[in-house]
């Protein structure tokens, strides 16, 4: 008799079902908890399924680091660590003919538009799109409103989004607001020492346009303003609830790979499709 | 009911739970109560560690739901909350494997398939022995069924991994399934 069946067959009999039947105080005892535990604000790194269907985690892994040594150079083998204050440095994606990655030549990422959010970018192909699945809005609660690109990598998030400023809203105000919502949330989306002051704000470029690079634990966020639109686009290098420190800053391999994908986007604040604005009581 | 028509309810549910209504996520829980606790009854080996692993993960579930990104895989999700509490009860009883209160098998009401195969207690040792998470594994593919893709999406691994930790996990309990046998073999035992 064949062994391999022989074990699949007892295991099959061994653990089949039966009527199993949780104990209703068991229930009653999670339900009661429930009652007196308030939920977590949605992650905008939503819980995660893996699907690498093109190259190992291990290759994707290795595909990243190679991307930021290549983009950073020397900067991040010699340099200081990434961190608030930092002067920019323009991203000059120069494979080095040494590295065969396809991952340096962003010409091979899969090109994304979003049908939502009006840009329009490319992902490595150890990355996976997840599209959204509603629009954004602050404060951000739902974890499904970013057109995301999700990797089992060290990098394992990017996201971009964009909104229709409210009408008489400032950069500044936006700004301000944006960091109420993300610190001074009932339950905070980063601790505050997270959120570096505008000041320490590095510039960069999205599509020609002038934008703001934050530095975020763990994270780092691009904010573009065109016209009267604000576009955001993050890099995570975690997908745990939280992030790993309460101090700012990336690793290389997220800002290396971040910094390349920002020159992959292109704006088309034209193309975005925004939420109807809710109609106010008195319209009706 | 039809199996679009449930899916649409529970999505609803998912999404009516995911902004705070504790009365669907307390229908959800009920619903999904009984396959959890067979889950990690059959995980953990033991009542009251099953009891508590999925009253852990049903709390933790409420708490992370509006984090759950799609609602159709909601009960991907939260079996792989399951899990990992079942390794977590696993951690907290570290004398689990060789000290635990033995699980009161209450027989499957057909004549005992298993009897003819090879002797229940035995493979109850043997079964004890693995570690949780091959456990799980095995759990996840003969109790409820699962492929190597829902696997994956449970573990959180790729296909081609859960295909690999499957495999070592049959043979590991094939192995210890045959340590077992052995004396009883040379006493007469039914596996040879």
């Amino acid at each position: 008799m064949n062994r391999t069946t022989d074990a699949e067959r007892i295991l099959d009999v061994f653990l089949a079902p039966e009527a199993d039947r949780l104990p209703d105080r068991v229930l009653e005892a999670a339900l009661a908890e429930i009652a007196r535990t308030p939920q977590r604000r949605a992650l905008r790194v939503p819980w995660r399924f893996t699907g690498m269907p093109v190259l190992s985690r291990a290759t994707a892994v290795a595909a990243v680091v190679v991307a930021a040594v290549a983009v950073g150079g020397a900067l991040y083998l010699i340099g200081p660590g990434p961190g608030p204050g930092r002067p920019t440095q323009a991203p000059t994606p120069s494979p080095s003919p040494s590295v065969s990655a396809d991952l340096l030549d962003v010409s091979t990422w899969t090109a994304f538009t979003s049908s939502r959010y009006g840009f329009s970018a490319k992902y490595p192909p150890t990355f996976e799109a997840v599209p959204s699945l509603q629009s954004w809005r602050m404060p951000d609660t739902p974890g499904n409103m970013f057109d995301g690109f999700s990797s089992a990598g060290a990098v394992r998030w990017l996201d971009g989004v964009s909104a229709l400023l409210p009408v008489g809203t400032t950069q500044a105000d936006w700004y301000d607001e944006y960091r109420r919502d993300i610190v001074e949330d009932e339950n905070p989306w980063e601790p505050e020492t997270c959120f570096t002051p505008r000041e320490d704000w590095e510039s960069t470029t999205v599509d020609g346009v002038a934008a703001d690079l934050r530095v975020a634990c763990g994270a780092m966020e691009a904010f573009v303003f065109v016209e009267d639109r604000v576009y955001v686009f993050a890099a995570f290098g975690y997908d745990s609830v939280q992030p790993p420190t309460d101090e700012p800053g990336v690793s290389d391999e997220v800002r290396g790979l971040f910094e390349l994908w920002l020159t992959t986007i292109t704006l088309d604040p034209a193309a975005a499709v925004d939420p109807a604005p809710i109609p106010s009581p008195t319209s009706t | 009911m039809r199996a679009t028509e449930r899916a649409e309810m529970d999505r609803d549910l998912v999404e009516q739970a995911q902004g705070g209504d504790r009365e669907a996520f307390g229908i959800l829980a009920r619903t999904r109560g009984d396959t959890l606790f067979g889950i990690a009854r059959r995980i953990l080996r033991d009542v009251g560690l099953a009891e508590d692993a999925v009253q852990q993960a049903l709390v933790i579930a409420w708490r992370e739901l509006p984090r759950l990104r799609d609602p159709d895989r909601f009960d991907a999700w939260l079996q792989r909350l399951l899990v990992h509490a079942c390794y977590a009860e696993a951690r907290r009883k570290r004398a689990w494997s060789a000290n635990v209160r033995v699980l009161p098998i209450d027989g499957p009401t057909a004549p005992d398939e298993l009897g003819w195969l090879v002797d229940r207690d035995e493979v109850e040792r043997g079964f004890r022995r693995l570690p949780p998470d091959q456990r799980a594994i095995l759990v996840l593919h003969h109790y409820l069924g699962l492929g190597l893709t829902e696997i994956g999406e449970v573990l959180d691994i790729p296909p081609g991994t859960a295909r690999s930790r499957l495999h070592y996990a049959h043979r590991a309990m094939r192995a210890l399934l045959e340590a077992d046998a052995r004396p009883a073999a040379a006493a007469g035992g039914r596996l040879s």
